[in-house]
């Protein structure tokens, strides 16, 4: 079970990563703050249901099952140089990365996002994913492969 | 190696998409004061009809039998993502299934599979194989969580949960059986990547019951958004045909006393089944 005052201190500590990992689902910063806001309603509804030392994993695949769900209602992609053009990035993004990282498949993004990013365990991500532990691990190895081509050839055509 | 290469690093990425902005931790911050303001909510019980409450006894006390009746994949597209979802599925091209595959103590049924503007639905019922005396605990689901209820409210399970619910582990232990993790997850389509969705649920009669969408081809798979009416159409990568196979992975893990799988100890397979379409089915394209 996960007390009150652990929920919120979890879900303020893991905000950030919230945040990059659903914005790098569903592209837009209106679209996160709402997939985000629904799965904590759902992860509050059931809160006195999970671990606590499962929290962190639980939530993560509601917000991506919630990011999923908005890309499947109103599938439309925003293609990452509008994005400060919406008022919706505060901190200077490195849009040349974002851009190599937005073009990798989302079966590779999401595993590198939630482990090599934010160093959530393999055990984690596995379950997270539900993917067999070495799938994470290759898929992660294949996503920086070819992150890097990506990000090399952005460099050589910008 | 490069000097972009070399900035590759964890830190370098997460400056992609750099900090949250002021309106995402504002709406996280009115979120947490609104949950943990609110008062608590007295969960409503649905009504249930005397007819409806004895088929729910006779169903818990019947713990070999597993013949409940699962909704039509439209059907739970429906409750998923909404009516035009359901709409649409029902008239797409339905094919003939109910082919089963046990792996370890479970069974495995393609219950229903429907192709619609290129991309194909289904669902899997999980259930104990005849015979074996294990209790099917869900991914993502505690052990400590009530048996045959759906914390997720995915819209097709049951999320109402009475104050005197039994746990897996309780049910588990009731019956002497063992706990089982299942999983069943199309591996895309034709080799070709390509999108894959899955939600899944335990239901009160030992099932866990997986519906998916597979998207096919990547290359050929397309949105879009009129822009003047709002309306929104989509197409997988998956062309029609009288016949499709799918590459399911399917797999049983012993779930231990700490109530994690053991994924050492599973057993896995890929099931490469072939669907063909009803005779009475029509083009739905």
């Amino acid at each position: 079970m996960v007390s009150e005052t652990s929920f919120v201190t979890q879900v303020r500590e893991k905000r950030e990563m919230l945040y990059r990992l659903s914005v790098s689902l569903v592209r837009s910063d209106a679209d996160a703050q709402d997939a985000v806001q629904q799965a904590l309603e759902k992860a509050w509804q059931h809160r006195d249901r999970v671990e606590e030392g499962a929290f962190v994993p639980y939530l993560t695949r509601i917000v991506i099952n919630e990011c999923k769900t908005q890309l499947r209602r109103k599938r439309r992609t925003i293609p990452s140089e509008n994005l400060e053009a919406l008022g919706g990035v505060s901190e200077q993004p490195d849009l040349a990365l974002r851009d190599a990282l937005d073009r990798l498949p989302e079966k590779l993004r999401t595993p590198l996002v939630l482990h090599y990013m934010e160093g959530m365990p393999l055990a984690d991500v596995s379950r997270v994913l539900r993917l067999p532990e070495s799938t994470v691990r290759s898929r992660v190895h294949r996503a920086r492969q070819a992150l890097r081509k990506a990000w090399q050839e952005g460099g050589e055509n910008g | 190696m490069t000097q972009r290469d070399q900035h590759l690093t964890p830190e370098r990425l997460r400056r992609a998409y750099g900090d949250a902005p002021a309106s995402f931790n504002q709406g996280v911050e009115d979120t947490l004061l609104r949950l943990t303001t609110r008062e608590e909510q007295p969960k409503m019980k649905k009504k249930l009809s005397v007819a409806l409450a004895i088929a729910l006894i006779v169903t818990m006390l019947c713990t070999v039998a597993y013949a409940v009746t699962v909704l039509t994949t439209a059907q739970r597209f429906g409750a998923y993502y909404g009516e035009d979802a359901q709409t649409r599925l029902s008239a797409g091209q339905q094919m003939q299934v109910e082919q089963s595959h046990t792996v370890g103590d479970v069974t495995y049924t393609l219950q229903d599979v429907v192709w619609s503007e290129g991309i194909l639905y289904g669902t899997i019922v999980a259930a104990p194989k005849a015979g074996a005396n294990v209790v099917l605990l869900p991914e993502d689901f505690e052990q400590t969580g009530p048996f045959g209820y759906d914390p997720y409210n995915s819209g097709v399970g049951e999320a109402e949960v009475p104050a005197d619910a039994k746990s897996f582990r309780q049910v588990a232990e009731e019956r002497g059986a063992a706990l089982v993790m299942p999983r069943a997850i199309p591996e895309g389509y034709g080799g070709t990547g390509g999108d894959v969705g899955i939600f899944f649920e335990p239901h009160l009669d030992g099932t866990v019951v997986y519906s998916f969408e597979v998207w096919g081809d990547p290359e050929k798979s397309w949105q879009k958004e009129d822009p003047e009416t709002g309306k929104f159409t989509q197409f997988g990568g998956i062309d029609q045909a009288d016949a499709y196979t799918l590459d399911i992975y399917l797999s049983a893990a012993p779930v231990g006393e700490d109530g994690l799988p053991n994924y050492d100890a599973r057993i896995a397979e890929n099931w490469e089944v072939t669907v063909t379409a009803k005779p009475e089915a029509t083009k739905a394209e």
